[in-house]
Parts: structure tokens; sequence; C-alpha cells
């Protein structure tokens, strides 16, 4: 029987209209790096967080060192010896390097701090370390490095405060293969002095690398964990598929895409790490966008809408080469953009439908700067009964409406001002399951209305379900683009994204 | 604010009233109400500005300096250079405008926030007038000068020309914040600021237009309290940033941005001007008011956070 430092059983997650972990079990060895894998929303993330105590209202058992706990805080967890490495790291930036390792924990007498001590700390925590670690100067200010410095200090970080457990979400997502090299250099010291390691990622080529054993979750389930040695990535991807979200099913609608295009990217460029995109939208097409974090997918709706600048490149629409300079510009084109962030982008909150509705259309529905109110109140109640929006009336604060209904408000805003192309990024996230579903129809609907859609999403199933073509984003650019058909699986998807 | 607030605050109002006029039964008098009623009429003419840069998501703090720099030139100009009155009057409201559209250039342009920038404005104009001034007094001769600040429309005394023009700014900017497409975009950029460029709404460009009705409205408010006495006097109005944000706050429009009306930035000015006027009628020192407007706005804002938390 071999000893497990953590063991989590029957864990139950709930988030309102969710259930976001069922019933799933872990565990952990003293110096080993378990891997953690599974498609969006299949409750990896979910698990570290309680595991590291930031979701504590979980339900099921977990046992540190064979003794069952109750993981109420992240403090708590700390002093269980567990810590937590987030996607986004976050040290003070107007602190050195030392400051930031030792912090809560200076060496001191009375509030004072002993510097000479807390040097000397840090170079022990560094020279246990080695590698790129001695390269830092202590004096340094945290907030000069760069994110894979950032990240080394946030794990020696961990081991000045003595961890035996560390959580590691996503940590290569912004790091070049250089950098993800010297993080696996660390990783392995970690292992050696019995530190056991919980690698939560996406990329399945550097966790058959780096890991010893990996478990699949889907769907919030448990669904089998494998020692690496007896498993290759395929099996894996095969395993992490398969979900379904939805009651709508693919069909073929290409007798209702017209063949000229709509959208027409060449070459286009927006930074370093996003060198070429070549893209094209058919009239009346739904164009699903998959890709990972950080593959560029956003970044290319933000300068599709004219929110962020390309460095070269060419954007034809209907057969006219623009340069689309503001978001204005973009909704002068005919381009509307339901953001992925629609509480921070797509809303008004404190503001009534009505107004949010018409935002875009204002001008429009003005004479010398006033607002035929009229008007005004007759397209806000007809896009509340052709969305079917439930709202008490159109003078209902957007705040106090669901997530569903405050979505629909941000697609009425621009069937209102009668966009052509219509950006999806991430339109069902935070959405409650009936009424994805509804979105999912209107989407359809709205595309055999002759409306010309990109549908960006990091749910396959719900790509495979709308898109008429999918594109696969991977660093930056488009690396494969495929018609849709009822004989693509997932994992034809997939294997382009993740390896 | 809905109606319910607005009551509130009415009924609040009257309780100050009717404490003052308890303990000094001359608070009550017609030349008393008429006192207030002009103070409040110069100071609210400010706080309409105040009240349009706060719901933008902004604030102004250069508002006494403005005041205070347009009294100063006008009496200059006309003292020193005879410039005729009226020319004079168009010169302070374009100088106010200007010195609006600066704030507005910077903030907006250099993304700084509008407090610091506005605090150095409001600093480096009150700087400009007293250099101006030598630190004492400009007095303008001739009655002209003073038609703005003292004459009576229809020889009814409620119609003094001041209160007339307050009352047709109120009415102006409440049908642009209600009736035009301009209005409901300042209230969008206050409210959410991203959300209203992902909607193709010029933020900087509404956001930025605030400070240049601030800075008119200060400049008239200057004007006015410089015709009023017939001199142009530094370090008159020297309360007044502080005396509009209170005004503002307490009267409904959150700091946060976004929400409030400007009539019940004219409630709070109001209030402020009965409490202000009843601690002098009461001979209490003049720094009573200043403490009590510091309550005051700590309880403004401690209650717009709280209902602000409410709704969201």
């Amino acid at each position: 029987m071999e000893e497990y430092i953590l063991e989590a059983k029957n864990i139950v997650e709930e988030f309102p209209g969710v259930i976001a972990l069922d019933k799933v079990n872990f565990n952990l060895k003293k110096g080993e790096i378990h891997a953690l894998v599974g498609e969006n929303g299949a409750g990896k993330s979910t698990l570290i967080k309680i595991i590291c105590g930031i979701y504590p209202n979980y339900a099921g058992e977990i046992y540190v060192n064979g003794v069952e706990k109750r993981i109420k805080s992240v403090s708590y967890a700390r002093n269980l010896g567990i810590a937590y490495v987030p996607q986004e790291i976050d040290l003070m930036n107007h602190l050195n390097i030392e400051e930031n390792i030792f912090i809560g924990k200076y060496p001191g007498r009375l509030g004072f701090i002993n510097w000479k001590e807390l040097k000397n700390n840090t170079n022990k925590v560094k020279e246990q370390y080695g590698g790129i670690a001695l390269s830092l100067e202590n004096n340094n200010l945290v907030g000069d490095l760069s994110i894979a410095e950032k990240q080394l200090i946030e794990i020696l970080r961990v081991l000045a405060l003595d961890m035996q457990i560390i959580c590691l979400d996503e940590p290569t997502s912004s790091l070049t293969s250089e950098e993800t090299d010297n993080l696996f250099e660390l990783l392995s010291k970690l292992k050696r002095n019995g530190i056991g390691t919980i690698y939560v990622s996406h990329k399945l080529n550097e966790i058959f690398k780096i890991s010893d054993r990996i478990t699949v979750f889907k769907d919030g389930k448990f669904v089998k964990t494998l020692a690496i040695n007896e498993t290759h990535p395929d099996e894996i991807t095969k395993l992490m598929v398969g979900r379904d979200l939805s009651s709508l099913r693919w069909e073929k609608r290409s007798n209702k895409i017209k063949e000229e295009f709509a959208l027409e990217v060449r070459g286009l460029k927006i930074n370093e790490k996003i060198k070429e995109i070549n893209f094209n939208l058919k009239k009346g097409e739904i164009h699903g966008l998959f890709g990972l974090v950080g593959s560029g997918r956003t970044e290319f709706a933000r300068v599709l809408f004219g929110i962020d600048k390309a460095k070269d490149g060419k954007i034809i629409i209907f057969g006219k080469e623009v340069k689309i300079k503001s978001s204005n510009a973009a909704i002068t084109y005919g381009l509307g953009l339901i953001p992925e962030d629609r509480h921070n982008q797509g809303l008004v909150l404190a503001m009534d439908i009505k107004n949010n509705i018409n935002f875009v259309i204002y001008k429009m529905i003005s004479r010398f700067g006033f607002i035929g109110r009229v008007l005004e109140s007759k397209k806000a109640e007809k896009f509340l009964k052709i969305l079917n929006i439930k709202a008490p009336s159109i003078r209902t604060i957007v705040n106090n409406l669901s997530g569903g209904n405050q979505q629909k408000i941000v697609i009425a805003k621009w069937l209102n001002a009668d966009s052509k192309i219509l950006i999806f990024d991430e339109p069902t996230k935070g959405i409650d399951v009936g009424s994805k579903d509804e979105i999912y129809k209107l989407i359809r609907s709205l595309a055999d209305e002759g409306k010309s859609i990109i549908f960006i999403s990091s749910e396959l199933p719900e790509i495979m379900n709308l898109s008429d073509r999918i594109s696969i984003f991977k660093d930056g650019t488009i690396i494969a683009s495929l018609e849709n058909s009822k004989n693509i699986t997932e994992y034809d998807i997939l294997k382009h994204a993740i390896k | 604010m809905n109606v319910v607030n607005k009551i509130k605050l009415l009924i609040f109002l009257l309780f100050i009233i009717l404490v003052f006029s308890l303990l000094n039964p001359n608070y009550f008098s017609l030349n008393n109400l008429f006192g207030i009623l002009i103070s409040i009429s110069v100071a609210g003419l400010v706080c309409l500005g105040q009240g349009l840069c706060i719901i933008t998501g902004g604030f102004d703090f250069s508002v006494n300096g403005v005041a205070l720099v347009s009294g100063v030139v006008a009496a200059y100009l006309i003292s020193k250079f005879n410039v005729n009155v009226w020319v004079v009057l168009l010169i302070i409201l374009v100088l106010g405008t200007f010195i609006g559209f600066l704030n507005a250039l910077i903030i907006t342009k250099g993304n700084i926030n509008p407090l610091i920038i506005t605090l150095s404005m409001g600093s480096i104009l009150t700087g400009l007038s007293f250099f101006m001034t030598h630190g004492s007094y400009i007095n303008v001769k001739g009655e002209v000068f003073r038609i703005l600040g003292t004459y009576r429309l229809f020889n009814i005394k409620v119609f003094q020309i001041p209160v007339v023009i307050l009352a047709i700014m109120v009415l102006i900017l409440l049908i642009i914040l209600t009736q035009t497409s301009y209005g409901r975009f300042i209230y969008a950029v206050g409210g959410n600021k991203i959300a209203a460029k992902f909607s193709g709404i010029k933020v900087n460009l509404i956001s930025g237009s605030a400070y240049l009705w601030s800075g008119f409205l200060s400049a008239l408010a200057g004007y006015i309290t410089a015709s009023r006495i017939g001199s142009a006097q530094p370090g008159i109005g020297s309360t007044l940033a502080l005396f509009s944000v209170t005004a503002v706050i307490l009267g409904g429009i959150s700091f946060k941005g976004g929400r409030g009306s400007i009539l019940g930035a004219i409630i709070g000015i109001t209030i402020i001007q009965c409490l202000n006027i009843g601690i002098r009628s009461l001979g209490l020192a003049i720094y009573y008011q200043e403490l009590s407007i510091g309550m005051v706005l700590i309880l403004a804002v401690y209650f717009d956070s709280l209902s602000s938390r409410r709704s969201s």
C-alpha cells in the first residue's frame, strides 16, 4: 500500500445551475507529478481550487497525510503545506525578489525586518534549486521580471514556506519552450525533494515529458487515472472527449451558405506572438474558431472589431478592403461583437434594457440630437419579443437579469444595429444549460436569415454542433481548417489544438 | 436616483430649515430665504458641471480656480482696459470652456486620474488670480457690470438674474440628459466605459465634454459672483470644489459614475447652502461650516456606497 500525501474522495462542488464536480476522486504521492487533464469545464481547475482552499464549500473528504482535513481557507491550506501557483501570477511588483519570496514570513523581531537574514534565507533557497534561480539578483524589482521569472519567484516562494504539495494551473501557457524546459528542470528538483505536484495543463506532449501519473476528468466526473508509461496521448485524448451539452445537433446547412465572402483576412499580424492569420467567412456561414486560451482567438476578434490595431495584413469586408481603426468603424462596416466578458464589455449594467439595446443606433433614431422616444421603445419591445427575453419590462435594469437574458440583450443590440457579421466570443460562458440551448438555436436562425457568424469557443461540443466550418487556432495562427460533417469527431479537432 | 430618495432628501431639507428656524426666528424670514436662494443659484451652476463630470466617472476640482480666475480676468479687463462688459462676458465663458478643454485633453489623452489634474489646474488658476490681483481687490466701476449679478426680471425679487440663469441651465441640461443621444452616452460612459467603447461610443469625446461644461458653468458662476459684489476678490469661493462634490453626491449622483440626476445635485446644494447660512445665522464661526460639510460628505459617500452595493 503506497502512502498518499493527499487524497480527495467523493468531492462534489455545485455552482448555481451547474454541478462542477460530481463525486470525483484524486490522490497524490510523495515526490510525484500528477497531471490533471480534461476539456474546458471538465472540473480540473475547480478541484485544485478546492484543494488550495479557494472554494471552501465543497462536499466530500480530503485527507492530508492520511488525516481528514476540512480545507476551509487559503491560509488553512497553506498551513497544511499546500500551495497554489495560479495561471495569472500575482506578485507585489514594486517589491524586490527577497521581499516577495518571504512575504508574510520575514525574519526579524518586533516587526523590524532582519535584512541580513532575509538575504541569507533567499540565497539558501536559490542555491537549493540552482539553475536559473541563481541568475536572479536579489534586489531586482519583481515588476521588471519576465512572466517566466515571476513564475519562478512564485515557486521559490512556495519552497521558502516549506510546502509539501504544489498545485500548478496551466503553468506553461505563456512561456517560451526554453522557459518551459527551465520550469521542468525545477519541477524535477521539487520531485527529488519529495514535494508532490498537481499539474493542470492542456498540453499533452509536455505532460508526457514530465508527469508520473495522469488523471482524466470529463464533465465534472472522474474518468480514469493512468500511469504515464502505460498510456499514450491518443488514449488520453479519446478519454477526454465525448461530452454533450446540447439538444441541438449538427446539420448540413450548405444550401443556405453563399459562395461569396462576407469577410476575408490575409496575412494579419497582430503582435510578435500572433504573426499570420489567414481566414475567410462566407455569407450565411457559421465559422467556428476553436483554440486553447492564449492561442490568439480573442486577440483576433479584438482586431476585427477595431479594439486593438493590427500591425500588418489585409481585411476585406464584402469585397472591399478596409482599415478598421476603431470599434465605431467596425460597426459601420457591419460588424458586431458579442464579447467574452459580458459584464465589463457588453453591457452597461446600471442602465435599463431599452438603453442597452439602443446604444449603437441612438444617433440614427435621433433628430437634432433628440431621441425618438417612441421608436426607441418600439425597437426594445420588438427584440424583447423576438429573442424571448424574460424581463418585466424594457425599463428593467440589466443588472437584475439572468446571464442568459443578459446575453440576449447584447445580441439584440447588434440585431438592432443590423450588423451583418456577428462575432460571438464564448457566448455561452457562465450561462445555464437551458439558456445555452436557446442561444445556439438563435445563432443558427440568425445564420439562416443570412447573417455571417464567427463563433469562438473553447467548448468542443458546441463548436461541433453549430459550425459549418471549423478553424483551429494554435500559437497565434490557424493551423487547420476543416468542413464540418457528421463524421468529424472531437478527436479530429483536439489533436490539432493540443499537440 | 429614484423618487423615494428625492423625497427623503426633501424631508431632510425641511428638517434643517425647521431646526434653524427654531434656533433663530430670523432664519425663516423672506430676506434670509432670499439670500439662500441667491447663494444656491451661484453654487448651483458649479454643481451642474460637477454633476456632469461625476456622472461620466470623473471629478472636477478646478471649479473654484476657474470661478476665481474668471472673476479676476473680467474685473481686470474692464477696469484696466475698459473692454465692453458683454465682450468680457463672452471672453470669460470661452476662457472657462477652454480651461475645461485643457482638463479634458490631459485626462483623456494622458489617461491620468482627473482628481490630480483638476486639483493641480485649480491650484494653478488660484495662483494666477493672486498674481494678477497682487492679493487684493479689483473694483469695477459702472452699473453695466452689475447687471448679471443684481438685476431682476419684471422687477420681481425672486426673478433675480442669477436665479433665472440657473433655472435655464437646469432646464437645458435636464433636456440634454434625458432626451438626447448625447445624454444617454454620458450615462453609458459613466456606467461602463469599456462596454460603451465596444458599442461604438466615442468615450473620450463624451467624458471630455463634461469638463467643458464644468469649465463653462464655473466661469459663469465666477463672473456672476464678481458682478454681485462689484469686484473681484482672490480667496473667495475656495471651498467651492468640496462643496460642489458634496452637494452632487448628497443629491444621489454616484461617485462611481453612471447614476443620478442633475436635479438631485440642485437639491444637494440647497441642503448645503441652508446648512451654511443657518450656521452663519447662529453667529457660529466659519469653521463650523467646513466641519459640517466634511461630515455631510462622509455620510453622503457612505450612503452612496451602501446603495450601489445593494443594487449589485
